[in-house]
């Protein structure tokens, strides 16, 4: 589980090094899922702001200095995540943390990054919905760009309500990130003098050939009308192909941190093997609308860049990982943190100093990232959307959610 | 390696009793650790849930459930630690470690702590959790349980392998110490029932008397017997006895093999003698036949010198006389001759009758002489052979081609023969090895003896012939034969053959079988003479009656007088 990824770091500064001394650049540390289970997530998300900065770069940088990522692999885990912030910040000097993935991981790096409190060291937008970081006593070191899990499993708790669907089971992984999102349900519940009818667990790390099996049946034995899943997108495939395979059909809702394009290949790949259906009776929350929305100038932009600058995962990582659909909500959501970061960057000063971060943040209001939804920060707030948007599969394709009355009970 | 019995019942004993008091040491130590553990366990367990107990207080009350549970997430991974769950007041259990879900036996519990019995401190209890076996569960409320309670699951079955572990690695280390000390016993018993067994060896042996070899033991009991130890004395002692017994022994085992010593001297002298007497006995026996022999011979001998000298007397008297009548037997054949001419030119002057009487009276007259002429000179011829027999006087050796000479004398018989009588024929069959070669030998003696035998041969198979008429082909074989140091001659004729009863006799003086008249009797005897006596080859006959005659002559290479 907590397999040390540390020993990549070292080649990777090496690799890095060169472009440093060449000319003045602001570093930026990253450290996420590389080579876990949740990889595709840290490949992608880096990928999508790859292609933003690289055309910032292109375009001259902020103020004459180029963007530069220091991307560490802590696969998933805890004590690597630590490992790697504690290198970024002392050895490597980043100017800030960016783009970390996963609520266990960041979780834990937070009080390090009140412990570097006089150094103004920010964490910004961790690919996460969990509360710590908004909340005291760390809020103040992080920046979230994306709406919580509270956010996200309140809008499907609403809506499974809603449509008479009040006995709600939550499968979650059995960590900070998947209490995050059970707590997220068991408040949203609350609020209707509801209680989750059930729970079950899985360890972090599983994979999709791991059984499920247990869980499944643990869950239908309380005879729940909907499920809540709170995972990564492997364990989360397998627990809706197990469910399926126990002709199950129950609504089974995941939220934005489970990659849904990545969930969704693993069961149509699956349905091609095996000939059976696993992809009808889905929701998956997203905070961002679609990367299909081409009206928005932000889906555009994106989609202009990436295919521009076909960014890779860092150097030795993403070499054996299949290809993933060509856009996807997570490097979108990469490449809206970047788009975010650099105007943030531009207004810390030139040089750019990390005392200044934190007014340049607060300054940002209303601002249009190019999705027709505004952001803005505040002393108090820490969140720049709180947009929850809910699709399900059609076709092997996301889609949005017209009507929850097809989920009437 | 043999063991004293009484030691190997000593080590059997110490082991089973090694066994026992390890088993027990075990039970004891494995007890004590266990009990020890499971305090530490306890501890531990206590320890994490005050911890958590502490800290929660903060975050329940200030943070969200996620830091909660990043925090027993930590612990979680603590060694032992089966499971980390915190209630809330209401009982409600709002974060924990459990995959897949929260076991049954937690859930129906919750109610009983969340009864009200919520004591300050901590408590205990058990439970049996599928795939985690027994554990303890410690708790403890927080803030008094106004905020919930913390418990921590401790796995006993840990507890466990640790202790069988250390049980096992006990017992290893015990039993291989009593290895090595039972080795270094066996050893040490060894080397004292080495002595005693050998005592008992050495008491075997004196019992069984056995002195004839060496004990096999006696020089280690020698050995033994020099230490002064009490086992040393008994060695001594052991040793005085044994002297004692092998002198008696030895004594009686002398007397006894003397004894025997004599029997069977006495018997191989007498096997000695008896073959001594029986070698003496074929000695004799030869000399016997050897004497007998030899006095066949010297009889042999005598009766020819006898026979020599009398027939030399007698011939030398008879041919002074012979003499005359053949001198004047001849004389008188001329005179008969003058007579009939002296008659032949009276004839007109006496009457033709008287003249045919005294014609007639002159040829019977003529006629009587010439017989007495011829007669006396059968008669000398006689005499000559007699004279030759024991003429003592022997001729000259030449190195002779033998097989030149054996062929010119078949001719010269053959050719006389036929003169004599024209009726005569025979087929030759010569068969000479070229190998004879020369020998050195009389020539004229031995032709004498070829001629004899040839004239023999050939007189015997021409009988035959006007015995058996014409279906009958007379053949004489005379064959020559290399047999390296000496020489052989062969003449055989297929005529009537000699019986068995003359063969005896047959090289006797005077002795033959032709019609009176026909043969002096000396032939083969003077043959006998020349070929055995002046060559010392020789000459002895084969034959079967009616069949075959054959003889043989063989003669040395070196032709050394006899």
């Amino acid at each position: 589980m907590t397999a040390p990824r540390i020993l990549t770091c070292p080649l990777l500064l090496f690799l890095c090094l060169p472009a440093f001394a060449q000319k003045a650049e602001i570093p930026i540390g990253v450290s996420a899922d590389f080579s876990g289970a949740s990889k595709f997530l840290g490949i992608e998300l880096y990928r999508g702001s790859m292609a933003y900065l690289d055309s910032v770069n292109d375009a001259g940088g902020v103020n004459g200095r180029n963007i530069q990522l220091y991307a560490l692999d802590d696969g998933y885990n805890p004590a690597p995540a630590i490992t790697n912030t504690i290198q970024l910040v002392e050895r490597q000097k980043v100017f800030l943390l960016f783009d970390y993935v996963g609520t266990p991981t960041v979780t834990r790096v937070l009080p390090l990054l009140k412990l570097y409190k006089n150094q103004n060291v920010f964490l910004f937008f961790p690919f996460t919905g969990a509360q710590p970081q908004r909340d005291q006593p760390y809020g103040d070191f992080a920046f979230n760009l994306r709406a919580s899990y509270r956010q996200e499993t309140a809008g499907l708790v609403d809506n499974f309500v809603k449509v008479g669907r009040k006995r709600i089971a939550v499968f979650y992984q059995a960590d900070a990130y998947g209490r995050s999102g059970w707590e997220g349900v068991r408040l949203a519940l609350a609020k209707y003098n509801l209680e989750i009818v059930a729970e079950a667990t899985y360890r972090r790390g599983s994979t999709f050939s791991d059984s499920l099996r247990l869980q499944v049946d643990h869950l239908k034995s309380a005879n729940p009308d909907a499920i809540i899943s709170i995972g990564t997108y492997a364990p989360c495939a397998a627990f809706i192909r197990d469910a399926r395979d126990e002709g199950w059909d129950v609504p089974i809702a995941n939220v934005s941190f489970v990659g849904s394009a990545f969930l969704l290949n693993l069961l149509v790949d699956d349905e091609k093997n095996t000939g059976k259906n696993y992809t009808t009776n889905l929701i998956n929350t997203e905070i961002l609308p679609s990367f299909e929305d081409a009206s928005l100038p932000a889906v555009r932009e994106y989609r202009d860049l990436m295919d521009r600058y076909k960014p890779t995962a860092p150097d030795g990582f993403g070499a054996e990982t299949k290809a993933g659909q060509k856009y996807n909500y997570v490097s979108f959501e990469g490449f809206l943190n970047a788009k975010l970061l650099v105007e943030i960057l531009k207004r810390a000063g030139d040089p750019p100093d990390r005392a200044n971060i934190r007014t340049a943040v607060d300054s940002i209001h209303n601002f249009d990232l190019g999705i027709k939804v505004p952001v803005s920060f505040s002393t108090d707030k820490n969140q720049g959307m709180d947009a929850v948007y809910f699709n399900t599969v059609e076709n092997d394709r996301l889609v949005p959610i017209a009507d929850w009355q097809r989920w009437r009970k | 390696m043999r063991m004293s019995k009484i030691f190997r019942k000593v080590m059997v004993a110490q082991i089973i009793l090694f066994a026992v008091i390890a088993a027990a040491t075990s039970v004891i130590s494995g007890w004590d650790l266990h009990r020890y553990l499971t305090a530490q366990f306890t501890s531990k367990g206590t320890a994490i849930v005050r911890n958590i107990a502490d800290s929660g207080v903060d975050i329940l009350v200030n943070r969200d459930l996620s830091t909660l549970q990043s925090e027993v997430d930590q612990f979680a991974e603590t060694d032992g630690v089966a499971y980390v769950y915190v209630a809330d007041a209401n009982g409600s259990i709002i974060s924990h470690t459990f995959v897949p879900a929260i076991p049954q036996e937690i859930l129906s519990n919750q109610s009983h702590i969340s009864g009200g019995t919520i004591i300050p401190g901590i408590s205990i209890a058990y439970y049996a959790l599928p795939g985690l076996g027994r554990v303890q569960d410690i708790s403890s409320p927080i803030l008094q349980g106004k905020a919930g309670s913390v418990h921590v699951g401790m796995r006993l079955q840990v507890i466990n392998g640790i202790v069988w572990h250390a049980i096992g690695e006990q017992q290893t280390v015990l039993w291989g110490i009593f290895t090595i000390t039972s080795l270094l016993a066996l050893a040490f018993v060894n080397r004292i029932s080495q002595p005693l067994n050998l005592l008992s060896d050495h008491a075997q042996a004196l019992a069984s008397q056995d002195f004839s070899k060496d004990m096999p033991v006696h020089s280690d009991i020698t050995e033994l017997a020099r230490k002064t130890d009490e086992l040393g004395g008994l060695a001594k002692s052991f040793l005085l006895m044994e002297r004692t017994l092998k002198d008696y022994v030895g004594q009686l085992q002398y007397s006894a093999a003397e004894l025997e010593k004599y029997s069977q001297t006495l018997e191989l002298k007498v096997d000695e003698r008896t073959q001594q007497l029986r070698e003496r006995n074929l000695d004799l026996e030869n000399t016997l036949r050897q004497l007998k022999e030899a006095q066949n011979q010297i009889v042999m001998q005598e009766k020819m010198a006898s026979l020599g000298s009398l027939t030399a007397g007698i011939a030398h008297e008879i041919k002074n006389p012979l003499n005359f009548v053949n001198n004047f037997a001849s004389l008188s054949v001329e005179l008969a001759d003058e007579l009939r001419q002296e008659i032949d030119k009276q004839k007109e002057r006496v009457a033709p009758e008287s003249i045919d009487y005294m014609q007639g009276i002159v040829s019977d007259l003529e006629q009587n002489v010439r017989k007495i002429n011829q007669h006396g000179n059968r008669a000398d011829n006689i005499v000559k052979g007699m004279l030759l027999l024991s003429r003592g006087k022997p001729g000259e050796m030449h190195l002779t081609d033998l097989n030149t000479l054996v062929d010119e004398y078949v001719n010269l018989a053959y050719h006389g023969l036929r003169a004599q009588d024209t009726s005569f024929n025979i087929t030759i069959v010569r068969n000479y090895d070229p190998a004879v070669g020369k020998i050195s030998l009389v020539p004229q003696d031995i032709s004498r003896v070829l001629l004899n035998l040839i004239n023999n041969a050939c007189y015997s198979a021409h009988e035959k012939k006007l015995e058996s008429g014409e279906g009958f082909a007379p053949t004489l074989t005379v064959s020559s034969r290399n047999l390296g140091e000496k020489v052989e001659v062969r003449v055989r004729d297929n005529g009537k053959g000699i019986p068995q009863s003359v063969c005896e006799k047959i090289f006797n003086p005077f002795f033959t079988t032709k019609p009176a008249g026909k043969g002096t009797g000396l032939g083969l005897s003077i043959s006998f003479d020349i070929v055995v006596g002046q060559h010392n080859g020789e000459l002895r006959v084969e034959s079967q009656e009616g069949e075959f005659a054959e003889f043989i002559v063989v003669l040395p290479r070196t032709g050394i007088r006899g």
